[in-house]
């Protein structure tokens, strides 16, 4: 509801009252008592709200970046509406009909609400009662890895909650993660407390944890103040690389550094290596004119495939367009899942012997740029620091990532070669759906004869149930969209893997 | 969420509103009580039993109107067999509508309604029919201000508990608030913020809201005995001179026509006088009868030439109830020949059931209605022949008419029961109508009785306040020095609690699940960490040497002292009254 909706829903329903009481009661009497009684009672919150309107103004005109002033008269709560109204109506039933029950409860409501408002209005109208606040925020573990519990913990000291009023506060730490909501009363004014909720499971990521919201609500529901941002805060959720079989297949038929394999090639080729012929030896190897020449059986040896480049870049393919746009769940597990591998295959690299370097476009602030990182095989550190960090982004594409010098490079991506245009020479894995899957949350749709939630939850209302559905449609559609997006045939190539998850562990199965 | 959760941040709000219920119907019962409560609180109780039930089911509320109507469906031709009464189904429908949104979201002012609508039958009683209240009345008002405060703020509660634990969104789990510290007033301003805006709101509606109310009145006729108590029916008895009374009633209006009324005027029960002769007595005697025809005339509608039964006109027990109201009570015209009466120009016109508009209420923007003629020549009763000065006929030993003996008379009855003891054949057909409210000579027993348990509550909260200095004193004295032998381990346990009540008194807490150590490092007194150090020594049985009893008593008073000079005289003063201690 915009402020000056909020307002009129201040102003209208005495109005009201005041036309059905003096219209179709008794205008003299009503004028009398009745009238000015009510006037007054809204006079004095109207000049409460007044105060706190010019108060802001006069601030929003030194700092033009400081709220709207009319945000100051959004004081009434969804059940502080809905008692004015009713209020207003009863008053007018009573008008009308001459109930003696609606005129007691009608002016019991518009009393307590314009009460309500007023008290809050002066004590809780600003931001004053967080001004002096020192609020510590902090998700723990400080230094988690993915799959971790999270824990939320808020320290707060000198916070002033005035007699008649409520603290709440409300926020996710985590994009899609749990929202934490508490509420204290005025036991806890100017006291030192701590909030603590559990956040659920750890996500990847370098996560900046957005401030909390703080307001203050009175104790009947019925108006609330301002809402104030504090404490921000930032976690650093390390990635688990996955467990690959199959590396050593991506450094082609070299293998690795440390052993050198024969070449298939047929046995009567190859002329540079010689020795004595041993029983058992292959007699097409019998170098028939070393034999003559020797005056004994010479066999030659077969040909050596040397060891392969000792160097390797595993590169993150994180580039795609308007991913950081996708509402969906999914956008968020593939790179998750993206990172994973792609730790992984470097892991399991560095352990083979092979000097590997992590390359992933990194975003601090700046725009993405290239960081490489150099991992061994007990040196894992920087290369999941660079996971943690690792994120979406539409500004450099991959061959820009690439190394054009006579380095291996692997690449870690979503989607097939072909639809990026890179060289061909570079090795490839294609992370599919199967390693990352996970369901986008489904709209469930309630019974008809019985409320979703428990009677009295806001999450009931009508336009609370249709945003929620809008807010899971959207998603779904963009998961249809990321799906689509990355959705190719896999070429048959000897240069491109596909990431297969098995029995706990991904296997890179060769293409070709 | 769990059903248990669910049930238990209910429940404060169910409880709120049926003891809400209850006591309206406790009132009402003991104040008032009249024939219609049976039907009322059976429907009030079946009702809202329903509705709660519905609510704690989380049924949506277009089922809950369904069902109601499937219920009326089916009681309203049981309402015509008479099977149940009508005013269990005016109770019934709204309780339940009331108490399934006294759990709803944003309904709160709507599910008061009902309950307030039974105490208001407790307090408008009291109000003698005018727009005042008399002081029961107030304290009945100040009770129904406080319920319905309270019950906002358990809804408020509940809310903040559902906000808290259910939404659309995956929510943290959230554990309880810590409080390290808190200000040692706040429990003494909250106190005071709660009075204060109590009395606010009370003070303004018990201002505004009885001037609002209307005032409805009837005329209710009761035809006087003879002398001797003989009823003067159809066998003919003896009628009085007058034969009849006209009586004014007056209430306030309510949504249930339960209201007794205030009777106006003086039953001039002395000044019957018998008929002196005959032929009078036969002129009486068809006077009346047709009287009684013209109350039959009027009562079933028959004659009702021109005649638009009134909107607003309450016609239950016999009694019609007109309202000041200057809408619906348009000014009929009188045509000029007598006993003929028009029709008003326009609206609906209320009639009493003699046809005569009597205005009491002192606004004075009320239009001065006029009294339609009877269409028949039949002298109404108020205009019935007075006595003859001719001697009567020797009916009785005396010779000619004597008034009753006016230095003995019969004792008066009160006028409750007048109504129903003067019943007449004119009211014969027609229901018994509601009795009068008996004049306020004394208070009922019962609320002198209410009055009493109140005071007596009240002294007795008063008593408790002023004990807890002296439970506190003494309890203080035990840690410090046992009134019997302790143990080493439980005197040091006692040194720690007296610690802990003097960090209480300047406001900070203790959490039980902190060990003496962190709180020692989180509070800035050197003794206390010598306590904590004692302490775990006992705890953990590691032995403690010869002066540590001794030591651990000294520094417990210095940590008590200590921290209570941290605050003022006054949250020194208010820590006597406050339990538990620590």
């Amino acid at each position: 509801m915009s402020p000056r909706t909020d307002a009129a829903s201040l102003f209208v329903p005495p109005f009201i009252v005041a036309a059905f009481v003096l219209a179709a009661y008794d205008r003299d009497r009503v004028f009398a008592t009745v009238g000015p009684a009510l006037l007054a009672l809204w006079g004095m919150m109207i000049l409460a709200l007044a105060v706190r309107w010019v108060q802001a103004l006069w601030i929003a005109r030194r700092d033009p970046t400081r709220e709207s002033s009319w945000l100051r008269l959004q004081v009434l709560t969804g059940a502080g509406r809905s008692m004015m109204w009713a209020g207003a109506a009863a008053i007018a039933v009573a008008a009308i009909s001459g109930l003696a029950s609606a005129a007691v409860l009608g002016v019991l409501g518009l009393a307590s609400v314009a009460i309500a408002v007023t008290w809050t209005a002066l004590v809780a109208g600003s931001d004053a009662p967080f001004r002096a606040a020192v609020i510590e925020r902090a998700v723990l573990p400080e230094h988690a890895v993915e799959g971790d519990a999270l824990r939320e913990h808020v320290k707060v000291r000198g916070v002033r909650i005035p007699a008649g009023t409520r603290l709440f506060v409300t926020g996710r730490a985590l994009r899609h993660g749990a929202a934490s909501r508490y509420a204290l009363g005025a036991e806890a004014s100017r006291a030192e407390f701590e909030l603590e909720s559990e956040l659920g499971l750890a996500t990847r990521g370098d996560h900046h944890v957005p401030p909390l919201a703080w307001w203050l609500g009175d104790i009947f529901g019925l108006a609330r103040g301002p809402i104030v941002y504090r404490g921000e805060a930032s976690l650093t959720v390390l990635p688990v690389p996955c467990e690959i079989d199959g590396v050593k297949e991506l450094l082609g038929r070299g293998g690795d550094a440390q052993l050198a394999r024969p070449a298939q090639i047929m046995p009567t080729e190859g002329t540079f290596r010689i020795r004595d012929y041993l029983p058992g030896d292959d007699a097409r190897r019998i170098h028939w004119v070393r034999s003559l020449q020797a005056d004994r059986l010479i066999v030659r040896l077969p040909d050596e495939i040397p060891p392969a480049e000792p160097k390797v870049r595993v590169v993150l393919d994180s580039h795609l367009w308007g991913a950081e746009l996708l509402s969906c769940v999914g956008v968020d597990h593939l790179l998750d899942a993206l990172v994973r591998v792609w730790l992984g295959v470097g892991k399991e690299l560095a352990a083979a012997g092979t000097r590997v370097t992590m390359v992933a476009a990194i975003d601090d602030g700046n725009g993405p740029r290239v960081v490489e990182k150099a991992i061994g095989p007990r040196a894992l550190r920087d290369g999941l620091r660079l996971g943690a960090r690792a994120s979406w982004q539409a500004t450099l594409p991959l061959p820009a990532l690439l190394e054009a010098r006579k380095v291996r490079n692997v690449v870690v991506s979503c989607r097939a070669p072909q639809r990026v245009g890179v060289h061909p020479d570079v090795t490839w894995i294609v992370v599919p759906e199967w390693c990352w899957h996970v369901d986008e949350p489904r709209f469930e749709v309630a019974n008809a004869l019985v409320l979703p939630h428990p009677i009295g939850s806001a999450d009931n209302r009508y336009a609370r149930r249709r945003a929620e559905y809008n807010r899971i449609a959207m998603m779904r559609r963009d998961r249809q969209l990321l799906a689509e997006s990355i959705a190719a045939p896999v070429v048959r190539d000897p240069g491109v893997f596909v990431a297969r998850p098995v029995r706990g562990r991904i296997a890179l199965e060769g293409t070709s | 969420m769990k059903t248990r959760d669910r049930d238990r941040l209910a429940a404060p709000v169910v409880v709120l509103y049926w003891s809400l219920l209850a006591a309206g119907l406790v009132l009402y019962a003991v104040v008032v009580s009249t024939d219609e409560l049976k039907p009322l609180a059976l429907g009030a109780l079946l009702g809202s039993a329903g509705g709660t039930i519905a609510a704690l089911r989380n049924v949506r509320a277009w089922f809950v109107l369904v069902l109601l109507l499937a219920a009326a469906y089916v009681g309203v031709p049981l309402l015509r067999a008479n099977v149940a009464s009508d005013h269990f189904w005016l109770a019934f429908v709204p309780s339940v509508v009331c108490a399934y949104a006294s759990l709803a979201e944003r309904w709160s002012l709507a599910a008061l309604w009902f309950p307030v609508v039974i105490w208001m039958l407790t307090i408008l009683d009291r109000t003698q029919g005018a727009r005042s209240i008399d002081t029961l009345g107030i304290v009945l008002f100040g009770l129904l201000a406080i319920g319905f405060l309270a019950f906002l703020r358990a809804r408020e509660t509940r809310r903040a508990g559902l906000w808290r634990r259910v939404a659309a969104m995956p929510l943290a789990e959230p554990k309880p608030a810590r409080v390290e510290r808190e200000k040692p007033m706040r429990p003494l301003v909250r106190t005071a913020w709660s009075v204060a805006f109590t009395a606010s709101t009370f003070a303004f509606a018990a201002f505004v809201a009885p001037r609002m109310w209307r005032v409805e009145t009837t005329q209710h006729e009761v035809t006087h005995l003879a002398p001797g108590g003989v009823v003067a029916n159809d066998t003919l008895g003896v009628p009085c001179c007058p034969a009849g009374e006209l009586f004014e009633r007056s209430r306030v209006r309510e949504y249930l026509d339960l209201g007794r009324g205030r009777e106006n005027g003086v039953d001039r029960w002395n000044e019957c006088q018998e008929c002196p002769s005959t032929d009078e007595l036969l002129e009486r005697f068809y006077a009346l009868e047709r009287a009684e025809l013209r109350n039959e005339y009027w009562s079933e509608d028959i004659g009702s030439r021109g005649y638009t039964a009134p909107s607003d006109s309450i016609a239950v027990y016999g009694d019609s109830w007109t309202t000041h109201d200057p809408i619906a009570m348009p000014t009929p015209t009188v045509d000029p020949s007598p006993g003929e009466l028009t029709a008003p120009s326009s609206g609906p016109q209320p009639v009493t059931e003699t046809g005569a508009w009597r205005n009491t209420d002192p606004m004075p923007t009320q239009p001065q209605l006029q009294v339609p003629q009877d269409p028949q020549p039949v002298p109404s009763p108020q205009q019935l022949p007075q006595p003859q000065p001719s001697p009567p006929p020797p009916l009785q030993p005396s010779p000619s008419p004597s008034p009753l003996p006016s230095a003995s008379p019969p004792p008066q009855p009160p006028a409750a029961s007048a109504a129903s003891t003067h019943s007449t054949p004119m009211h014969a057909a027609r229901p018994a109508p509601m009795p009068a409210r008996p004049p306020v000579a004394s208070e009922p027993p019962i609320l002198r009785w209410l009055t009493w348990l109140l005071g007596s509550a009240l002294a007795l909260q008063l008593l408790v306040l002023a004990i807890r200095p002296i439970r506190r004193a003494v309890t203080l004295r035990h840690f410090r020095r046992p009134y019997w032998d302790e143990t080493v381990d439980q005197r040091v346990s006692n040194s720690w609690q007296l610690a802990l009540v003097g960090l209480r008194d300047a406001g900070i807490r203790h959490d039980a699940g902190e060990q003496p150590q962190e709180l020692a490092r989180r509070v800035d007194l050197p003794e206390l960490e010598r306590c904590a150090t004692i302490l775990e020594r006992a705890r953990y049985g590691v032995g403690l040497a010869d002066d540590d009893l001794a030591g651990m008593s000294e520094a417990a008073d210095a940590v008590y002292r200590g921290a209570r000079a941290r605050v003022g005289w006054l949250a020194r003063a208010v820590a006597w009254l406050r339990w538990p201690l620590a």
